[in-house]
């Protein structure tokens, strides 16, 4: 055992240099903890926030830790309710999530800064719906919990070859044409949509089943469903409408074979490598599209739709036990400043509040234009799996059924009235 | 009945020749060397558990939610809660994939590399075949799912490349197929586990004196008949620690159903500890999460007593 | 180190048995190479998934997206290594990785020796009640212990620090090396302690000096598989090492996982990085593991 012996003492050597823990109780450190890539849009716009407010205090050690989505997920109730929390951290929207750190207890109310800061004037519209939760922690009402820096919409990104291989002449403007284009791409033997059915991680045919409902909802129906204002009847348009031409959809062929396997990476994949004429996703493969796509293309949101998926991005909130909370909120300030927002544009991250006329490339700007139209016209839906607890697993599961034809439209919304009813009853009571 | 786990020369009540020290010390002293592992687990598992266990009477949501005493609540709901209990069938296809196939395969496999290749040929050459065998379980669960993802991908991926290549048309959806799934996850978990008999067994075959095996060569017997009368009765202890361990993982896992499937196509690989996984996190419902723990524990406890029982008395008959 | 004892090229001289009546039909050689190439195929068809991340690691962004995970890399490419490099603090977390991983496995192999001496060698009463109890580590579930695991760390300040993390794996880990060497030495033939009292040799020297270098092969499986083991955990280390100063290796791979995009070649390359130490961790013990002392050389 001489090795391990030998093992053990350079073991020892080297905690003597991994000694020091992060939450040092020293008045002097700021403690930032979020979970963006840091060479991605948003977490450049951060480092620049970081840098712009060191320059303001000279004095603080400022430390920018990174950790993952889904650590914040798992771990932030347990952290949050410890002794050494970060002054200030990105959150996880939703019920799920954010909604309960909000009604814990574990986070800072911010309704007063947002007046005093004046954040609700850039953060307007739908951007502001999944930052506010109520005492029982469901979104859309209440009290200001987490400020985004950033939003979401989800878009067809297409490939303009294949369409013209297809002989598609022009980008669809209407529900029809969009339609006709898809059987035009089936007929010249191309998978007209990439999708993606698993419940590891394929939502794809989540989020083209609820961008079909979005089509046909108004803000209200909308409101209704998310922030679980008034009961939903499923057996309605736009729930009727909508699946039943999602199921129209995959009995034609239109969104490919073979599902339930596929997650939204290897649908990607399948679109960037071209063998599909269209990919549903949001922003954030956006950059990727740009920097991988060897052929031309380009993106729309669901034409004829009355609304678009799409909602804020995660938060920034102070922990309850932050002990810098106004250097948090000057941070955060700095962070909604133009020059922090403006960065985050450029590089394609869809800030909630830059000028589009910093950003220089044609195709960044039309994105960000286009997603800014959804705001001022208040047409995002958000996302489907928001406003019960363990909704995700239960439409992804039946979403895997609709893709394999081993459920209808009819038999999914019966079920899906039953899961959303027994949620919302138990999300209404503390 | 005393309760030792009896080494095959001699009986309990005729100690060793070392009554040097009076009974009383030396039942004393090897209890000191047992103590800092005894106060590490009240520590680290027992405490913990026990609160676990507290827990499992609450409705609680974590974090600093409020604690609301339900009583029985949690257990009554679990006795009927479909999900739950219906995740045992797949249980008993784990406990297949880590504890059945591996073992009697790492037994033959090992036996394999000690007993004719390292014979045949060199213990170099039986090494690298073991380090190859042991490969997989070096792999961190999250990047084993990465590689089985494209393993398993319906199309193009690597297994059903090879099968079409065997003329065989119509290709299994692996990891889509709710009747098929189950089979993907014992796949991979097979895989995972391969490595960790193999290397037991050949470090227990180190151990057994090899006059036997050469007397038995010696007589005539063949590999199959030393394997048989040689091999596994001489590394039962090992044996039994494989089965054992293994058993307590099959029962335990989820990180494979996790990362490969999270439980899908259609719940059809949901295992029961993953259902615990998902009301701690997911659910945000930590008495119940607490409850299943308990309830999974318990149960795990006593197949483990059972076996080690059964251990100690295999063992002791051998005297 | 005692060498092994045994000539390991002794071909049996014996007649050839029924049931290796293959053999007479084939000349003595091939039916060796035979078993080699089946043994041979079925390593390379372990090892070929790990392969194929080997591959992939050296493919560019684009190259992945434009040709999936199973085509031959267009080019060489470190871009997924940079990207890995840019978005993590590798050489922090190695370092954090390594020491936890060695000390867990240097502590634990220590206490499972000392633990099982008691249990296996000693036959102290209610062996079996203790082993179920000790066992308890390897049974619950770990997000069941989690809370309290939590606010201990806090309460004892090694929250964050590597040593929470170190304890709490010592302790899981060698309720499995107690089993293992308890059920080993429970085996071992009386008479060689009944020798060593009569040297009056006491406890701690019988311990040492004789049971030691009889389970030292059995030991050095416990030192891999512990080192491995702790080395891959994820869940505890995620909680108890929330600052990005003590993450470990597999921590901080989870980094690049985001909700709505996955860094997939980034991904590949620091799956690949995780491998490597372990790897080399296992090949160079891989040599004691065969370094076991038979019975026979100690008769």
């Amino acid at each position: 055992m001489r090795g391990a012996a030998a093992i053990a003492a350079m073991a020892v050597g080297g905690t003597a240099l991994s000694g020091c823990s992060s939450g040092s109780e020293d008045d002097n450190t700021f403690n930032i903890l979020q979970y963006e890539d840091p060479t991605q849009a948003q977490g450049q716009g951060w480092k620049l926030a970081v840098d712009i407010f060191r320059k303001k205090h000279p004095d603080l050690t400022v430390r920018m830790q990174t950790t993952s989505f889904d650590a914040v997920r798992k771990n932030a109730k347990l952290m949050l309710a410890g002794n050494d929390v970060p002054d200030v951290m990105e959150f996880n929207k939703g019920n799920a999530d954010g909604g309960q750190l909000a009604a814990q207890g574990l986070l800072a109310k911010l309704t007063g800064q947002v007046k005093k800061y004046g954040w609700d004037k850039k953060v307007t519209g739908a951007m502001q719906s999944l930052a506010l939760y109520n005492s029982l922690g469901n979104a859309g009402s209440g009290d200001w919990y987490g400020i985004p820096n950033i939003g979401e919409y989800v878009t067809m990104y297409y490939n303009k070859e294949l369409f013209a291989k297809a002989g598609i002449t022009a980008e669809p403007k209407t529900m029809d044409e969009f339609v006709e284009a898809m059987k035009k791409l089936k007929a010249a033997g191309i998978t007209p949509v990439s999708s993606s059915a698993s419940t590891n991680n394929g939502w794809n045919q989540l989020w083209l089943w609820y961008s079909l409902v979005s089509a046909y909802a108004d803000r209200r129906q909308v409101n209704d469903f998310t922030f679980l204002q008034h009961p939903v009847n499923f057996s309605q348009s736009p729930w009727s409408t909508g699946t039943d031409q999602f199921q129209q959809w995959i009995d034609q062929g239109y969104l490919g074979k073979g599902l339930g396997g596929l997650n939204f990476e290897q649908a990607a994949v399948t679109f960037l490598s071209g063998k599909a004429g269209m990919y549903m996703w949001n922003n954030g493969q956006f950059v990727r599209m740009q920097n991988e796509a060897k052929f031309k293309w380009g993106f729309f949101t669901l034409p004829g739709a009355k609304m678009t998926m799409g909602s804020s991005g995660h938060l920034w909130g102070v922990p309850a036990k932050s002990r810098h909370k106004e250097l948090a909120y000057e941070f955060i300030d700095i962070t909604l400043s133009k020059q922090v927002q403006n960065r985050i544009g450029q590089l394609g991250g869809l800030p909630v509040a830059a000028d589009l006329d910093t950003i220089t490339d044609p195709v960044t700007k039309a994105y960000t234009a286009r997603f800014y139209e959804t705001i001022d016209d208040d047409s995002l839906s958000f996302y489907p799996d928001y406003p019960v607890i363990g909704f995700l697993d239960f439409l992804a599961t039946h979403m895997q059924k609709m893709s394999s034809r081993s459920e209808g439209s009819k038999e999914f919304r019966d079920k899906l009235q039953k899961f959303y009813d027994t949620g919302r009853k138990e999300a209404l009571v503390p | 009945m005393s309760t030792v786990i009896e080494g095959p020369a001699i009986a309990p009540d005729n100690p060793p020749a070392e009554a040097i020290k009076a009974k009383g010390s030396r039942a004393v002293s090897y209890w000191l060397y047992l103590a800092p592992m005894l106060v590490g687990t009240l520590i680290v598992v027992l405490v913990p558990f026990g609160y676990n266990v507290y827990l499992s009477f609450f409705h609680w949501k974590g974090g600093l939610a409020p604690m609301r005493f339900s009583g029985l609540d949690n257990y009554k709901n679990l006795m009927v809660d479909e999900q739950f209990w219906s995740g045992f069938v797949n249980s008993l296809f784990m406990i297949v994939g880590i504890v059945i196939i591996p073992t009697i395969l790492g037994l033959i496999l090992a036996s394999s590399l000690f007993d004719y290749i390292s014979k045949q040929f060199n213990d170099t050459v039986a090494s690298v075949l073991r380090a190859l065998l042991y490969l997989p379980q070096i792999v961190p669960i999250a990047v084993a799912g990465i590689i089985w993802s494209w393993v398993l991908a319906t199309q193009n991926g690597v297994l059903n490349s090879v099968l079409e290549g065997f003329g065989i048309s119509s290709l299994p959806d692996w990891l889509g197929n709710p009747n098929i799934a189950i089979y993907a996850v014992v796949l991979m978990v097979m895989w995972l586990q391969l490595g960790y008999p193999v290397v037991i067994f050949m470090s227990a075959l180190e151990r057994v004196d090899p006059a036997l095996y050469e007397a038995a060569a010696l007589d005539g017997a063949g590999w199959w008949r030393r394997f048989f009368s040689i091999t596994i009765p001489q590394i039962r202890p090992e044996i039994f620690v494989v089965v054992l361990t293994a058993t307590i993982s099959a029962l335990k896992v989820f990180a494979p159903v996790l990362i490969l499937t999270m439980g899908g196509p259609e719940g059809s690989t949901v295992v029961p500890s993953f259902y615990a996984y998902r009301n701690f996190f997911e659910l945000s419902k930590v008495g119940y999460g607490s409850t299943i723990s308990t309830v999974m524990s318990v149960l795990i406890i006593v197949i483990a007593w059972a076996m080690l029982w059964f251990q100690r008395r295999n063992l002791t008959e051998e005297a | 180190m005692s060498a092994q004892t045994v000539s390991r090229n002794a071909v049996p001289t014996s007649p050839i048995p029924i049931d290796e009546i293959d053999l007479k039909r084939h000349p003595k050689g091939v039916m060796r190479w035979v078993v080699l190439v089946v043994l041979g195929i079925l390593g390379l068809i372990i090892v070929a998934p790990i392969l194929l991340l080997v591959m992939d690691a050296f493919k560019s962004n684009a190259d992945y997206s434009a040709n999936g995970p199973l085509s031959w890399p267009e080019g060489f490419s470190l871009e997924g290594f940079k990207a890995y490099m840019e978005v993590v603090n590798y050489p922090r977390a190695l370092l954090n990785s390594i020491v936890i991983s060695a000390l867990v496995a240097a502590f634990g192999v220590v206490l499972s020796l000392m633990s099982a001496y008691a249990i296996g060698i000693g036959r102290i009463k209610g062996g079996t009640a203790m082993l179920t109890i000790l066992l308890l580590a390897t049974m619950v579930p770990q997000e069941a212990l989690i809370y309290p695991l939590f606010y201990g760390a806090q309460a004892t300040h090694t929250i964050n620090t590597v040593w929470s993390v170190i304890i709490v794996f010592t302790i899981l880990q060698a309720a499995y090396g107690t089993y293992l060497l308890s059920s080993v030495m429970s085996t071992l033939p009386m008479s060689l302690l009944e020798a060593a009292a009569l040297d009056g040799a006491g406890r701690w020297r019988t311990l040492w000096s004789v049971i030691f270098p009889l389970v030292r092969g059995t030991m050095s499986v416990l030192m891999v598989f512990f080192f491995i083991w702790t080395w891959n955990e994820f869940y505890i280390p995620l909680v108890l090492l929330s600052g990005q100063d003590s993450q470990t290796v597999p921590i901080a791979i989870a980094t690049l996982q985001g909700q709505n995009a996955v860094n997939v070649t980034a991904m590949n390359a620091g799956s690949l990085l995780s491998l490597l130490p372990t790897l080399v961790f296992f090949l160079i013990f891989q040599r004691t593991l065969t370094k076991g002392v038979t019975l026979g050389a100690v008769k």
